[in-house]
């Protein structure tokens, strides 16, 4: 499957794959303390999530 | 200078909590608990500019407090009488507070 996005050919993407997309509602939950957000990069515990390799207390 | 860089870590902090509730309360405006958090911390955070204002320089010209005339820590020629305190203290590009709050990491 070639890298349709550089390719400014309009015909080249034969098969795009749409996709649908589920974005639930965030539920309220008890956000850090300022601190340690600032250091995950959120308030919200379920969205301090693993991205990154290096970086943060509980990334670094 | 370790007070000053003590309360800027925290107005950062404070400041970045609000900007995430806030990004929260956007989609959620009926939120009670977001809500009450986010009266709560907006509180802390003026308190923490009064304070910096008070102790040091105001950090951004709406904390310029006339009531306050500068303090030990701020160096200004007008120590004392009621001035505009608006331009004490170092500029931000030279300040042994950048300085030392960027070596220890930023954070």
């Amino acid at each position: 499957m070639p890298n349709c996005c550089s390719s400014k050919k309009s015909s080249c993407c034969s098969s795009p794959v749409l996709a649908i997309t589920t974005v639930p509602i965030q539920p309220w939950e008890e956000p850090y303390e300022p601190c340690q957000a600032l250091k995950a990069g959120t308030i919200f515990p379920g969205l301090d999530l693993p991205f990154f390799v290096t970086g943060g207390e509980k990334h670094g | 200078m370790d007070d000053r860089n003590t309360l800027l870590k925290e107005i950062d902090q404070v400041s970045f909590y609000l900007d995430d509730l806030r990004l929260y309360l956007d989609t959620h405006p009926l939120e009670e608990k977001a809500l009450d958090l986010y009266q709560q911390k907006h509180q802390k955070r003026q308190e923490l500019l009064k304070e910096y204002a008070e102790k040091f320089e105001p950090l951004t010209c709406h904390c310029v407090d006339l009531t306050t005339n500068g303090s030990q820590a701020s160096d200004t020629c007008c120590l004392g009488h009621k001035h505009w305190t608006w331009s004490d203290g170092p500029i931000p590009w030279e300040t042994a507070a950048n300085s030392c709050h960027i070596s220890k990491g930023g954070v």
